[in-house]
């Protein structure tokens, strides 16, 4: 889907700090420390639109250390969609986060978290998403390296590590609730939450 | 104390007598979350406060195995993520690798591509359909739909070989050609399915108790259906006129007429419509494609280890669950193995609104608010 | 026929069998599974109870929600580290003699993810298993196979204690 002229140019009037836009390919690169006010605009803009943030994430750069983020919002109206690129730096791994302007990134910036480990500030729930909380990798960079080679012979360890962490984690997590319900037995809470891990 | 008096203490306590708000835990192993996702609901009452779900018990991490693999070892393992749509996941791999390798695929090949995936959205609505109706308390549902499920399953089975995870499509085209005895069989099919959706509507659709369950829950409006990025039967079922197979056209799928499925709704039962009306708009297009299956080849020449040249590429196409997107990027010319590969899955994305739209419902409304989503754990989670 | 015709009398009728074989009969013909669905093979174990494949013919419809009112555990998909543990305590929840049969090869040794750093490489590894269905995902056929496997096990069982093939010995 190519723009037509008038909305490239609306871009380019909207995003002045971009670091770069390339139109033919509707490509919008910006730095690291980017306002969220830019997406506001360019969602509530007529022509642009862009309400429609329909993927987001994340890849690890060849050529030097460092993450992109990947941003393809769309216009359901025009049928248009640009992709905007937010380079960052090893040492600064942080953004602000899109999840005023768009509801749906919440998910998907938890998920760039749980994977890469980049920061969203302002996040409302900023936690990690598919991983245990115990873990301590963030497996889609590259220094996490999954060699099905390397995974083979460590296999036996590598699952020892993994379970005794989680039973520890989960034997954690047993005692404050075990020593709470004791104290208010008669609590339905505690009770009611008890029934349905267990159904 | 005179009857009044006594009645207005009465009501007086009945007014200050609070109670706690309790926390309810579905799953991870629950019936009705549809695999093993966990829902950590708040309710005061039996009206739910909030909802805070919980993902991953099936994270297999497979965005960082296909790193290791070549593209068509990858195949596989997207099958596997969203299980019940896998020929959707097969297809969003191959358009990847053909974007960046330029393969011309036959006009043979993108029909039978159509042909296979509209015959997995049938079996894919009819399995919501039947669990839909489970979670609502209606048993016998379950069985009709997989009566004809089975159907479909057998034609699938004749095309590619496996009953659920079929490893089908290709990148260049599919793996074999279709038979006569396929086209035979698929004509007697269409024929045959009209009326059993007729069946299904008779049995549930009217149903005054499903009426009543359904209509006027979980309502997101079209606004906030957007800004959700919510895809598929969710955001036509708010009233947005997207599907991508027509707005963004892929595949063969110009060639064929049908209507997007569109309700103005926003609620559980607009969700459902929509789904009936897909299945019927898939069979009109496996009757064309019956009619006019185009002579040729089912493949392009494709070597076995396919090279990409360096590149970047997002490729969308409408799943039986919306928006199934795939971001590929290649690190070098000739490149054998992704150097990322993304799959924006729908559930995901979907599952995103629950919060939102059980607000302020029952909690047995929460989980027909789930059932319309129609979320495959292995896509939320991949 | 000719036991129909033999029970169709106007004197009490009797039986004569073991107490074991009564109980292993009517235990491993009733067999009520626990739906432990968590992958794709969870759909296939749905098959096998629908329509089609219809596992009523072995006495095993009664799918149960909840594992204190199941004696088998289906296990049907991958599990992860992080569901690891919530399949050990729905396994300690149900009640003895259980039974726990490996659906698939994710729930064999890991299948096809097993390369993930994500995936348990097989069930056995936290709970006994009793029967292994292979495939990915198995037919319907084949976890019917499986089911008469685990029938035919629990049908052995003595209630000797000392018996090698004690009904609760390893529980």
């Amino acid at each position: 889907m190519s723009l037509s002229e008038e909305t490239a140019n609306r871009i380019r009037e909207l995003v002045p700090e971009a670091e770069s836009w390339d139109a033919e390919s509707a490509e919008l690169t910006l730095k690291g420390d980017f306002s969220t006010g830019i997406f506001a605009a360019l969602r509530d803009d007529p022509i642009t639109d862009l309400k429609y943030l329909r993927n987001l994430t994340a890849f690890e750069r060849m050529d030097e250390q460092g993450v992109t983020l990947v941003y393809h919002i769309a216009s359901l109206t025009h049928n248009h969609t640009v992709t905007v690129f937010v380079p960052l730096s090893e040492d600064a791994l942080v953004v602000q986060s899109l999840t005023p302007v768009f509801s749906a990134a919440n998910w998907q910036e938890r998920e760039v978290y749980d994977m890469f480990g980049v920061r969203f500030e302002g996040h409302p729930d900023h936690r990690r998403i598919l991983l245990e909380d115990t873990f301590d990798f963030y497996p889609l960079r590259k220094n996490f390296i999954l060699d099905p080679a390397v995974n083979l012979r460590n296999i036996k360890e590598r699952e020892d590590e993994m379970l005794k962490k989680i039973l520890a984690a989960s034997e954690e997590k047993a005692k404050p609730a075990a020593a709470s319900s004791e104290k208010s037995a008669s609590s339905s809470k505690s009770d009611d939450s008890k029934k349905g891990e267990a159904e | 104390m005179s009857s009044i008096e006594k009645n207005s203490v009465l009501e007086r306590r009945i007014d200050s007598l609070l109670t706690d708000e309790i926390t309810i835990n579905f799953g991870p192993q629950h019936p009705s979350t549809h695999g093993v996702l966990r829902l950590e609901a708040k309710a005061s009452g039996e009206v739910i406060t909030a909802i805070t779900p919980h993902l991953g018990y099936l994270h297999r991490g497979v965005e960082k195995n296909l790193e290791s693999k070549e593209f068509l070892q990858g195949i596989p393992l997207l099958d596997r993520c969203d299980y019940l749509s896998s020929m959707f996941n097969s297809y969003i791999m191959a358009a990847c690798v053909e974007e960046l390798t330029e393969i011309e695929v036959p006009r043979r090949a993108e029909w039978i591509r159509v042909v296979a995936m509209e015959l997995n959205r049938i079996a894919s609505h009819l399995l919501w359909w039947g669990t839909f109706c489970l979670d609502l308390g209606a048993s016998s549902p379950l069985l009709y739909a997989f009566r004809d499920r089975e159907d479909v399953i057998d034609l699938l089975e004749l095309i590619s070989g496996a009953r659920l995870l079929y490893n089908y499509i290709r990148p260049g085209g599919v793996r074999g050609d279709v038979t006569p005895e396929f086209m035979k069989k698929l004509e007697g099919f269409t024929n045959r399915f009209p009326p059993y959706i007729d069946e299904y509507e008779e049995l549930v659709t009217g149903n005054a108790i499903f009426i009543e369950r359904v209509t006027n829950v979980g309502v997101i409006s079209k606004e906030r259906a957007v800004n959700w990025a919510l895809s598929g039967p969710m955001l036509r079922g708010s009233g947005v006129n997207w599907d991508l197979r027509i707005n963004e056209p892929y595949s063969a799928y110009p060639e064929f007429t049908f209507d997007a499925a569109v309700e103005e709704g926003c609620d559980v039962m607009a969700r459902y419509r929509v789904r009936m009306m897909e299945m019927r708009q898939s069979n009109r297009m496996l009757k064309q494609a019956v009619e006019g299956l185009p002579e040729g080849s089912h493949t392009a020449k494709v070597p076995t280890s396919v090279r990409c040249k360096k590149g970047m590429t997002y490729r969308r196409i409408e799943s039986p669950r919306g928006e199934l997107g795939g971001f590929m990027i290649t690190d070098q010319d000739k490149a054998k193995k992704p150097w990322r590969f993304h799959l924006r899955a729908p559930s995901f994305a979907n599952l995103a609104a629950i919060e939102e739209m059980s607000k302020g419902y029952m909690v047995a409304d929460m989980i027909a608010i789930l059932g319309s989503i129609d979320i495959v754990l292995g896509d939320v989670d991949r | 026929m000719g036991l129909i015709d033999g029970l169709n009398t106007k004197d009490d009728n009797i039986l004569i069998t073991s107490l074991e074989a009564a109980l292993n009969w009517g235990r491993g013909n009733s067999v009520w599974p626990f739906t432990m669905g968590l992958a794709c093979c969870a759909i296939e174990m749905i098959c096998a109870g629908a329509s089609r494949y219809d596992i009523a013919r072995f006495g095993s419809e009664v799918f149960r929600p909840s594992p204190r009112q199941s004696d088998l555990m289906i296990v049907a998909g991958t599990v992860t580290y992080k569901m690891a543990m919530r399949v050990k305590k729905l396994y300690e929840q149900m009640p003895d003699p259980k039974y726990v049969m490996a659906m698939g090869s994710c729930a064999i040794s890991g299948g096809i993810h097993a390369d993930s750093y994500s995936v348990l490489r097989g069930i056995d590894k936290i709970i006994p298993v009793d029967v292994y269905v292979p495939g990915c995902p198995p037919r319907p056929d084949a976890l019917l196979d499986g089911l008469m496997l685990v029938q035919k096990k629990m049908k052995q069982e003595k209630l000797r204690k000392n018996s090698d093939r004690f009904i609760l010995a390893g529980k």
